[in-house]
C-alpha cells in the first residue's frame, strides 16, 4: 500500500495531499486552522434555516433540486421537503446509464416529497459519445481530477448546466445539490454568484463538452445571465445538517428507496461509475473518491477503516467490461 | 500578523493558493495567473477562499464583491482586501 494522509486517508500520490514529513496531508493542515469554529457552524445553519423557510419564487418553483435518485440527493429531496415550505422540481438527468432502481428511487422520493419531477435525457448516442471521450482521455483540466472520475465530471457538467437552465427558466432563487460534507467545504453551502461569476462558472463546464462536440449540440445549455437578472443561489444543505451515511440510507429504505444492485460498491445510482473508477484508478493509483472519503474522516463522519476499504483497488469484473464494450471501448484502455 | 503592504499580502495569499489548491506548478502561479479561467478556482472553491479572506483579514465580502475584478488573480485579491482594511 501507498503512503497516505495518517489523519485522513487520503493517498499521497493526490495531487492536493502534499504529506508532509510527519505524514499530515495539506488538507488537513488547511482543516485544522481554517474549519469553521462551532459558533460559526451554528451561524451558518441558522442563516440557512432562514433561508430555506423564506425564499419565494417568482414563479410557481422556489428551489430546483437536482436528484439522480442516489441515497444524498434524495435525502436532499426528501428533508428539503419535510423542513421547509419551499415549492420543488426534482430534476433528474438520465445519463443513459442511470441504475433503472436509481431513477425508480428519484421518482418515488419525489412523490413523497411532494415534487414536481422533471426527467431530462439527451440523445443516448451523444451521451455514449461524451463518455467514451471521457474514458479514451481526460476532458477535463487537472484541477478536476482530483475530485472526481473523467467520466463523472463529464456528466456532472451536463448535469449543471441543465439544472442551471432549468433554474432560470422557472425563476427559481434557489438551485440545490447534494453535495456530501466531504465533496464541498461549509463555507461553500449557501452561494449566490452574480452574473459575471456565473457565466464564469458555465464557460468551465462547457469547454470539456464542446472538446466533444466541437460544433455545439442543442441539448447542452449555456444559460446567460444579464448583471440585472437575480441569479439563483446554490445551496448544498448535507454540508451544514448532520450526516451519517448508514442513517441516511436506513431512513430511506424506510421510504421505499432501494439501493441498486447493477452498480458497483461506491455508487447508488449510476453503472457507468465502476468503469470511471477503475481507469481513474489506472491512469492516477488512487481512487476518484478519495478526496470525498478522506473529507469525511477529517469532519467525523466516516471512520479512517471505512475509508480506506472504499478506496481498495477496483477489480475488472463483468460489469465493468460490459459497460466498457456499450461505450464502444477497446480492451487496451485497461492496460 | 496581519500583513500592511501588497508584497505581504501577495505572498500570503500565494501560499494560501498552493496549500489549499490544485496549483500544478507552484513556480507558476503568478500574481497575474487568471484563477477562475485556469480552474484553480471553481464556483465551491471560491467560497472557501473567501470565508478564508473574512477570518483571516478581518474583512466583510459580500456576494456582490464576489465577482472576477475582486478574484481573478492574486494581485486583484491583494487590491480588494486592501481597499476593505
Amino acid at each position: 500500500m501507498g503512503s497516505e494522509c495518517i489523519r485522513c486517508t487520503l493517498p499521497g500520490v493526490h495531487p492536493l495531499a502534499h504529506l508532509d514529513a510527519n505524514g499530515v496531508c495539506r488538507p488537513c493542515h488547511h482543516h485544522e486552522r481554517w474549519a469553521p469554529t462551532p459558533e460559526q457552524r451554528e451561524e451558518l445553519v441558522t442563516e440557512m434555516r432562514l433561508l430555506l423557510n423564506s425564499t419565494k419564487g417568482e414563479g410557481s418553483i422556489d428551489a430546483v433540486v437536482a436528484v439522480s435518485g442516489g441515497k444524498d440527493s434524495s435525502w436532499t429531496l426528501y428533508e428539503m421537503a419535510r423542513q421547509t415550505p419551499l415549492r420543488l422540481l426534482a430534476v433528474t438527468i438520465d445519463n443513459g446509464f442511470l441504475s433503472n432502481q436509481a431513477l425508480d428511487n428519484a421518482r418515488r422520493i419525489a412523490d413523497i416529497a411532494g415534487a414536481r419531477h422533471e426527467i431530462f435525457a439527451p440523445p443516448l448516442n451523444d451521451m455514449r459519445r461524451l463518455f467514451h471521450a471521457a474514458a479514451e482521455t481526460e476532458l477535463h483540466p487537472e484541477t478536476g481530477q482530483g475530485r472526481a472520475s473523467s467520466i463523472c465530471n463529464a456528466c456532472i457538467a451536463v448535469i449543471k448546466l441543465y439544472c442551471l437552465h432549468v433554474a432560470q427558466r422557472e425563476g427559481a432563487p434557489l438551485l440545490a445539490w447534494g453535495w456530501s460534507p466531504g465533496q464541498a467545504p461549509l463555507s461553500s453551502a449557501l452561494y449566490r454568484p452574480t452574473a459575471s461569476m456565473l457565466d464564469i462558472f458555465v464557460s468551465r463546464q462547457r469547454e470539456p463538452l464542446e472538446k466533444v462536440f466541437p460544433g455545439g449540440t442543442d441539448w447542452i445549455f449555456e444559460p446567460t445571465f444579464c448583471e440585472d437578472d437575480v441569479t439563483p443561489r446554490f445551496v448544498h444543505p448535507l454540508a451544514l445538517w448532520d450526516y451519517d451515511e448508514r442513517s441516511i440510507v436506513a431512513q430511506l429504505e424506510e421510504l421505499g428507496w432501494q439501493r441498486p444492485q447493477d452498480v458497483d460498491s461506491t455508487s447508488t445510482n449510476c453503472r457507468l461509475n465502476g468503469l470511471g473508477v477503475a481507469l481513474h484508478q489506472r491512469r492516477y493509483g488512487y481512487h476518484p473518491y478519495a478526496y470525498e472519503l478522506a473529507g469525511l474522516v477529517r469532519t467525523g463522519s466516516m471512520s479512517k477503516r471505512e475509508s480506506r476499504q472504499r478506496q481498495l483497488p477496483l477489480e475488472l469484473n463483468p460489469d465493468i467490461m460490459q459497460i466498457s464494450k456499450e461505450l464502444g471501448l477497446s480492451e487496451e484502455i485497461f492496460r | 500578523m496581519v500583513p500592511t503592504t501588497l508584497p505581504e499580502l501577495r505572498a500570503q495569499l500565494t501560499e494560501f493558493f498552493v496549500e489549499t489548491y490544485y496549483v500544478a506548478s507552484p513556480d507558476e502561479l503568478q500574481p497575474d495567473t487568471p484563477l477562475l479561467e485556469t480552474g484553480i478556482l471553481d464556483s465551491t472553491g471560491v467560497l472557501e477562499l473567501v470565508a478564508h479572506l473574512e477570518e483571516r483579514y478581518g474583512i466583510s465580502i459580500g456576494d456582490e464583491d464576489i465577482v472576477p475584478e475582486n478574484m481573478n488573480s492574486i494581485d486583484r485579491l491583494s487590491a480588494f482586501i486592501a481597499s476593505r482594511r
